[in-house]
């Protein structure tokens, strides 16, 4: 071992999904020789995202302040929901710009061998908002896997009881292929091509 | 289709072997135990199935080894290449699948070289369990059907969920809510596996019943009957009837209905079940009947040819079966044959190429 600190930097890029050994010893090498102020600048935004980003407290999706740009941006239509799997899918949405809604996370999708019911996502809060009676369409956007799918039919029959119109996209999505793989083109086909629910 | 050549790479008793065949007849030889059966096995294992045998991928890695790899080259209009191969850390095995350099999931890459496997395990399909029977029927639906394997694929995954919820040991309320999410598509795939494999299971028995005469040289009437508590039912009829299995399902901890349940009984003579009283050589030929029926409907439904492949069933037929199951074969497609006693070769009175092996080596 030449080093146990870049050892240990290897260590932790590593176990970045995607992240090889191989490219965590580039990546580590290439801070290696970056100024002391392009490190320090990039450490403290790795503090930053932990420390100062939070949950937004209406979408549940990623936010710098209690409620984050999409749910306080009043040129928005919040009587139009798009209910999303997790916060990653929201930047995925976002960068097709086609969507002038906004947006409910789940926190996951219903898997049972991974204990996920119904009641371990963010349903209630979907219901809490509906019930105001001034959400006016929800947009079914989890993937088109089989759980993806049965989440959505299983939202779809509780939404439909209050009277919501419903839509699901995913086909224009590749099937079993999930939303972050999609291209933005293929995304805001999809967002067109929505299809109402029963 | 014709099977051009395959390579055999640590499997089983093979280390590197390829092994190139003519596009009629041909005869593998060489003693019990030299490495006939394991070709066939391979060329099961590249059509997509798992090995006809039932074996394991890490028992088929050739021992001192930690993986296996085969390759076929299919003349379809133009020539195609598949490849199958496993690589164990000891525990588990993770498996690839390509066709011409392509990466492909198991269902993709199911049932795309067509085969026929005669086998002497075949009479289990009759004389075992209902699952062996249901396993047969669906790989035979599978090979011209994507969409039912893929709904077969899925209604099991759902199925193992359900009964994962059931045994859970969550309180009553809490399953109950958890398995409403999966009924709706569990039913929709139940009721779509039901009508099809009924649907397919007449048109079997049109090829199935004439084909077991003329082999039996006897008019049987024999028919498979399928079996399902669930024939002719709408998605809601099912559905109904899954909510209503509630109670007894929380009791067993496991789904108590659907087309998991189902069989498939051979009737002969009207209303006699086959298995009650036939003798172990009617078994052999309803048995190879019955692949014959598979052959008849997968080449219609497909366009294709398949590739016909006999291990060892052949010595075990008489001498007037012999020549018919030549007849049969022989002639029409093309056929590769294990053969341990070399005088069943005089049966193959036409064009031929013999394959002669000694231990894991063609000679
Ligand atoms: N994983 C393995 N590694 C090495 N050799 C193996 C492996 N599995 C099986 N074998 C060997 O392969 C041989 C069996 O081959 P196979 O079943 O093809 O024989 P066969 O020629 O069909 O015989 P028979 O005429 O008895 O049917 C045996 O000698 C066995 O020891
Ligand atoms: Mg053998
Ligand atoms: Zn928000």
């Amino acid at each position: 071992m030449v080093s146990k600190y870049l050892e240990a930097l290897i260590a932790e890029f590593s176990k970045i999904p995607g992240m090889g050994q191989k490219s965590a010893a580039r990546a580590a090498f290439y801070i290696l020789k970056q100024k002391d102020s392009d490190v320090k600048r990039f450490a403290s935004a790795l503090i930053d995202i932990k420390e100062k980003i939070r949950e937004c407290s209406v979408c549940g999706g990623i936010s710098d302040a209690d409620i984050c740009s999409i749910c306080s941006d009043h040129s928005r239509d919040s009587s139009v929901i798009c209910v999303v799997e997790d916060e990653k899918d929201i930047l995925t949405i976002e960068k097709t710009r086609i969507f002038r809604g906004v947006y409910h996370v789940l926190k996951g999708v219903i898997s049972p061998l991974d204990g996920i019911g119904p009641d371990d996502l963010r349903i209630n809060e979907l219901y809490d908002k509906c019930k105001t009676g001034k959400v006016r369409e929800i947009i079914l956007a989890t993937n088109p896997t089989l759980e993806g799918d049965a989440t959505s039919l299983y939202l779809t029959h509780k939404l439909k009881e209050m009277n919501i119109r419903v839509m699901r996209i995913s086909r224009g999505l590749p099937v079993g292929g999930e939303l972050d793989f999609a291209d933005t083109a293929t995304i805001a086909r999809s967002f067109d091509e929505r299809i109402e629910v029963f | 289709m014709i099977l051009r050549e395959i390579l055999l790479k640590n499997f089983r008793n093979y280390e590197n072997q390829k092994i190139i065949f003519s596009d009629s007849v041909n005869i593998i030889t060489g003693n019990n135990g030299s490495g006939k059966t394991n070709i066939i096995e391979a060329i099961s294992i590249l059509s997509g199935s798992k090995s006809f045998r039932n074996s394991k991928d890490k028992d088929i890695i050739k021992w001192g080894n930690d993986s296996y790899f085969c390759k076929a080259v299919i003349e379809e209009g133009s020539n195609s290449v598949f490849e199958s191969g496993c690589i164990s850390n000891g525990q588990s095995c993770e498996k690839k699948r390509k066709i011409d350099g392509m990466l492909l999931s198991a269902s993709d890459f199911f049932g795309k070289i067509l085969t026929v496997i005669f086998s002497p395990e075949d009479i289990l399909i009759i004389d075992s369990s209902p699952e062996n029977r249901r396993k047969y029927f669906d790989g035979v639906i599978s090979k011209f059907d994507d969409l039912y394997l893929k709904s077969l694929m899925q209604y099991k995954k759902i199925l193992k969920y359900r009964n994962y919820i059931l045994k859970s040991g969550k309180d009553e309320n809490k399953i109950k809510k958890e398995l409403s999410v999966w009924n709706d598509t569990f039913s929709e795939k139940a009721v779509y596996i039901t009508n099809k494999r009924s649907e397919f299971i007449k048109s079997f028995n049109n090829e199935f019943s004439e084909i077991y005469d003329l082999f039996s040289f006897n008019h049987n009437n024999s028919y498979f009957i399928y079996k399902s508590d669930n024939l002719a039912l709408t998605k809601n009829e099912f559905l109904l009837k899954i909510e209503k299995s509630i109670r007894r399902d929380l009791n067993s901890f496991s789904t108590s209905i659907g087309p998991h349940k189902d069989d498939f009984i051979l009737n002969s003579f009207g209303d006699r079940i086959f298995s009650e009283f036939a003798s172990q050589g009617q078994k052999r030929i309803a048995s190879v009947s019955m692949k014959f029926a598979e052959k008849e409907i997968t080449e219609k439904l497909r366009g294709q040819k398949a590739v016909i492949l006999v291990d060892d069933v052949f010595s075990e037929l008489d001498k007037v079966r012999k020549e018919k199951f030549v007849e049969m074969t022989a002639f029409t497609n093309q056929s590769i044959f294990t053969i341990a006693d070399t005088r069943n070769i005089e049966f193959f009175d036409l064009e031929k190429k013999i394959i002669n092996i000694d231990k894991g080596l063609v000679l």
